[in-house]
């Protein structure tokens, strides 16, 4: 391994000065920052509105549904009598509106 | 300059909700070295410089998320500075960039021509651009080996023997200089 010497970091002091003070540096630019932050491209929304407000208005529905079922399965007392078909269908409607907000979200965060 | 937790604050804003004000308060700390490294790649080049420096800054607001947080945000941010600075000479000087700017060999005394020019300025626009960024980031960022390593994608050998042979020349420029 190449150790720097003593001699060598002294040397390299020097000539960062000289190339500090001897080499012309941008002139301060306050319009620069502006510039640059205008040109950044449009923020990207995650879902759209209409999406997003789709996807509330069926989970909000799915929810109810799901809860009223639920009611209804728990008040028969012969559980077997009960058809599942809308409790099921409410379970998934709620499911599937949940995961079409949330994987565009989990997907831009983890890939950027 | 800002300080590491700063600096995390501010990227996890532009991360979390798109801050722009926050990504502002980055270019603005880091406009200043960024141009200068710039403008020293481009043989003072003004224009081109900024040019270069802002698709640099635009580049890491598109790819902040995957900034990992293991360098600091200024090699990062120079890493992508120095690769946009050698895909634009590539673009526009296809031949002599192949020449240029070959990042895997180690170069000889032919690659690194003696100082003929007694001016310093002119001495550094002699050398080839991989060369000119090591000495530009050592000697004006004070960057350690491995953080040149990390910005230019060169072999710490190759960054020392660099380094070695720029001491040697610029050094003959000191008592010119009166340094």
């Amino acid at each position: 391994m190449t150790r720097i010497s003593q001699s060598d970091k002294q040397l390299d002091r020097r000539i960062s000065t000289m190339m500090r003070n001897e080499t012309p540096t941008p002139y301060a630019d306050e319009w620069f920052v502006k510039k640059t932050v205008n040109r950044l491209p449009p923020r990207r929304s995650l879902v759209s509105l209409p999406e997003l407000l789709a996807s509330l208005f069926v989970f909000v529905v799915s929810v109810a549904l799901l809860i009223s079922e639920t009611q209804t399965a728990l008040s028969f007392s012969d559980l077997t009598a009960y058809d599942p078909s809308l409790f099921i269908l409410s379970a998934c409607m709620t499911l599937g509106a949940t995961l079409y907000i949330s994987i565009p979200i989990l997907n831009r965060c983890i890939r950027g | 300059m800002l300080s590491r937790l700063q600096e995390i604050s501010l990227i996890a804003r532009c991360v979390a909700t798109d801050d722009r004000d926050a990504f502002g308060q980055l270019v603005e700390a880091y406009s200043e070295p960024l141009r200068r490294f710039l403008m020293g790649l481009t043989k003072g080049d003004l224009p081109l410089s900024d040019d270069l420096a802002q698709e640099t800054f635009i580049k890491a607001y598109l790819s902040i998320r995957s900034f990992e947080g293991i360098s600091r945000f200024r090699t990062w941010l120079f890493r992508i500075a120095y690769h946009e600075f050698v895909t634009y000479t590539r673009r526009n000087s296809p031949t002599r960039a192949i020449d240029d700017l070959d990042l895997s060999t180690i170069a000889d005394d032919t690659d690194f021509p003696a100082i003929t020019d007694r001016n310093l300025e002119e001495a550094l626009a002699q050398l080839p651009a991989p060369q000119r960024a090591v000495v530009q980031l050592f000697y004006f960022e004070q960057f350690s080996i491995a953080r040149i390593t990390t910005v230019t994608g060169l072999p710490s050998g190759t960054v020392k023997s660099y380094l070695s042979r720029a001491r040697k020349r610029l050094a003959s420029l000191l008592n010119q200089y009166r340094y």
